[in-house]
């Protein structure tokens, strides 16, 4: 069994806290004064410092430290937010994210010049001149310039003491995440006097502990002249998941004495820790125990009983991969076992068999539905993306996203965030006029990116559109016709000539820039959707835009299949790419010699001999089948000799030896233990194309 | 009558009190109450301590009195130790108990 790294946990945390941070920067950035996302940041900034403390992340934290003290400032008014304090955090979470990847990296100077920018940002939205601090190699001008007013404040100006009966308790991962209830109760007492008592009734046995988790609670009574608001905002980062109960017990009379506590000394201890700083001594004879007041242990198990609910558990996808190879290989089973008793006459035998194959349904679909995630999670990061590209290009570009909650294989979305970024640059960079073009076009200045998801079938269609220029499929041909792409006047369909924009180093981009024009990029999309087994689409219309099409199959492990027989092997083809199954009589196959097309509903569909590809040496079935196959809009049919009906099929890769052997995407293991080889269907409509072209052309 | 005995744990103590040795401290009370009474610990006072080892510690003596067990300090506590209990409100006047067991003092309410 695989132990998991808590540096590994605490990475995955940080880049959801980064992304949390960069997702509310994104939107304060639209409207300053949102004081929800100045809070979320804040929150972020601080719980990503605390957690990089407490594993070690020491730089990270440092830096972090900053900019939290720079959110903190405008979250209590003394600095407002501006769009240069939130360029500035944008680029230090730039920055946090690689203090994360590579902690002990030297990123001291790049450090230092954002802290610098951040301080200008800090300095020029409180009105105060950025040199009236004190910059040495780390700025700390907004940390020293702590302007808050102390607690006693507004004794003077009319503000009541009231005393407050606080009680609270944290969110059990409360010290994991890094925030420390010491820091709470210290800011607590910052507000005024308090009297701290903790509460250790949850605390359960050595047994029943899990240390790491926090089970104290607490009761302060709190005399101040602050309003409810402050108190509460000291538990502004845990306030979602706490248990609070703030009761104000009234004012305090004059004469009254305020019970004062004894926190004589609340300095951070900063000791370096010793080498032996604890041993566990096992005495005989000792005195016995003098405590005897403690709470009842059944507290404990009502505690734990109480706190049981429904969480979301952080599960490491390999452990999801192995899993899900664990049911891949139930399923191979189950099909063998409902081989054997379909050939038996046991129908007790048959029973269960029946019953298992339900059950492993119900575990697959269970299983790929643990793997899924909404695509809005890949959509999120193009807001960025797309923050930058406006910089960088000069142009106003709206980002819309749409069908964010379409749901697809984690392992497909994160391969899919590369080959989508080429794309959104490319929409910004070439798609997209500039805003003069765009007037002269009688365009909207604000160019705008589509970025939309949505299921069909077994596929999951992933589009990025614009509404610039639209690509000139003229140039496209003359561009591939001079590098020797196509011979000079070959005969193309509109989609085949956009195509060509998928192929190795075309670009028709008449400037290169760094973000796209060197014709590096699109064929590596290309390389990545087919390696999930996806298609490209394009379309585009001159002067209105473009839209690319990435189809992508739901998951990556298990697909139906459908089971065909072509000579004495058999395939697998995926059951979502189907469209119909006819059948081929001999007279009819050896009309159609030569032809290979078949007349299905007033439209020509080439169909290719199965038989002949794989070179079987075997005659055809006396009646062949042809099972019509379809990638969206193109259609091929595959002659096979028999068709032996449904298969759940686990996929397993081909080894690196067949990378060249396009016609196939993989293997599975069938129930009598023979192998099927699964047939690409995008290649075979590819090589159907290729068919129905050289036929037209002698034709 | 105290016995440093030859039997102490061969785990090396981590070098901290705090939530990133937790689970080691853990191990290493748990085992050292499983096997002995009374079980006596001790640490410095300048070790970096936080809250998640002041609450083990009392899940430690709730273990001991269910088990009738002895579980003490070998003295009292000071420096970090005793800054994090007075912060966290351990050392309530209310709780006279806290003080016997970690100041070794007693308290009259």
């Amino acid at each position: 069994m695989s132990t998991i790294d808590p540096m590994d946990i605490f990475r995955a945390e940080a880049a959801e806290l980064l992304e949390q941070i960069e997702q509310g920067l994104l939107d304060l950035e639209h409207q300053l004064d949102d004081r929800a996302q100045i809070d979320s940041v804040f929150r972020g900034l601080h719980t990503l410092k605390g957690s990089g403390a407490m594993f070690g992340f020491d730089a990270l934290a440092a830096f972090t430290h900053h900019c939290e003290t720079a959110f903190d400032r405008v979250r209590k008014g003394l600095t407002p937010a501006t769009t240069d304090l939130v360029m500035a955090v944008l680029a230090a979470r730039d920055h946090m994210r690689a203090l994360v990847d590579d902690p002990n990296g030297d990123h001291a100077a790049v450090g230092a010049e954002l802290l610098r920018k951040l301080q200008d940002a800090v300095a020029g939205g409180s009105g105060q001149p950025a040199a009236a601090a004190p910059i040495a190699e780390a700025p700390k001008s907004f940390a020293v310039d702590e302007t808050v007013p102390p607690a006693t404040a507004g004794k003077d100006d009319g503000s009541e003491l009231h005393r407050w009966n606080i009680r609270f308790s944290l969110p059990r991962d409360t010290m994991v995440n890094g925030t420390n209830p010491l820091a709470l109760l210290d800011e607590m007492r910052d507000l005024g006097e308090a009297d701290v008592r903790v509460d250790l009734s949850r605390v359960p046995p050595l047994d029943a502990i899990k240390p790491t988790e926090l089970y104290l609670s607490w009761i302060v009574t709190l005399t101040t002249d602050r309003p409810r608001a402050d108190i509460e905002d000291v538990f502004i980062f845990v306030m979602d998941e706490m248990t609070l109960e703030l009761e104000d017990l009234g004012p305090v009379g004059a004469t009254e004495t305020i019970p004062v506590a004894a926190p004589a000394e609340i300095a951070a201890a900063a000791a370096t820790p010793i080498a032996v700083p604890v041993a566990v001594e096992p005495i005989h004879n000792a005195a016995s125990a003098a405590d005897k007041t403690s709470p009842a242990a059944g507290a404990a198990a009502t505690d734990a009983k109480a706190h049981r609910k429904a969480e979301s558990v952080r599960v490491p996808a390999e452990r999801l991969d192995e899993l899900m190879d664990r049911v891949g290989e139930l399923v191979i089973a189950q099909s063998r076992l409902t081989q054997i008793a379909g050939s038996s006459l046991d129908t007790q035998l048959r029973t269960v068999s029946e019953e298992m194959e339900r059950l492993c349904s119900e575990l697959r679909t269970t299983m790929m539905v643990l793997r899924m995630v909404p695509v809005g999670t890949l959509f999120e990061r193009f807001r960025r993306l797309v923050h930058d590209l406006q910089r960088d290009t000069g142009k106003t570009i709206e980002l819309v996203t749409a069908g964010e909650t379409t749901e697809m294989d984690k392992t497909v979305i994160e391969r899919l965030a590369d080959p989508l970024v080429h794309l959104v640059r490319n929409a910004a960079d070439h798609g997209l006029e500039s805003p003069e073009g765009r007037r002269a076009a009688a365009k909207s200045e604000i160019g705008r990116v589509t970025l939309s998801a949505r299921q069909v079938g077994g596929e999951v269609i992933v589009t990025v559109a614009d509404d610039g220029r639209g690509i000139d499929r003229d140039k496209i041909r003359a561009k591939a016709e001079a590098s020797g792409l196509i011979p000079t006047g070959a005969a193309l369909s509109e989609q085949e000539i956009l195509q060509l924009i998928l192929q190795p180093g075309f670009s028709t981009a008449a400037t290169v820039t760094n973000l796209s024009g060197r014709g590096v990029g699109m064929d590596v999309v290309k390389k990545t959707v087919e390696s999930l087994r996806g298609t490209i689409d394009i379309s585009t219309r001159l002067g209105e835009g473009t839209t690319i099409a990435l189809r992508i199959p739901l998951t990556l492990a298990i697909i139906d299949g459908l089971l065909v027989r072509v000579g004495k092997g058999r395939y697998v083809i995926p059951l979502p790419a189907v469209e119909e199954c006819l059948e081929l009589s001999l007279e009819e196959d050896l009309r159609s010699r030569g032809r290979s097309f078949l007349s299905l509903r007033g439209s020509l569909v080439p169909f290719i001999r199965l038989r002949e590809i794989f070179s079987t040496g075997t005659k055809p079935d006396p009646y062949q089948k042809i099972v019509v196959v379809s990638t969206g809009e193109e259609r091929v049919g595959l002659v096979v000799d028999q068709i032996i009906g449904d298969h759940q099929t686990v996929i397993k890769s081909m080894s690196k030896l067949h990378d060249d052997v396009a016609t196939f995407s993989g293997a599975t293991i069938l129930g009598d233990g023979g192998v099927a080889l699964i047939l690409d269907v995008a290649n075979l409509v590819a090589a159907g194309r290729e068919q129905e072209a050289q036929l037209r052309a002698t034709a | 009558m105290e016995h440093i005995a030859d039997s102490l744990d061969p785990t090396p103590p981590p070098s901290s009190l705090t939530i990133r040795d937790i689970q080691t401290l853990h191990g290493l009370i748990t085992k050292a109450l499983s096997g002995k009474d009374p079980v006596r610990v001790a640490f410095k006072d300048d070790v970096a301590v936080d809250l998640s080892f002041i609450q083990l510690i009392e899940a430690a003596r709730l273990s001991a009195r269910n088990d009738g067990k002895t579980f003490s300090l070998l003295r009292p506590v000071g420096g970090n130790v005793r800054r994090v209990l007075e912060r966290g409100g351990f050392l309530s006047p209310t709780n006279p108990d806290a003080a016997r067991f970690w100041l070794h003092e007693e308290v009259t309410p």
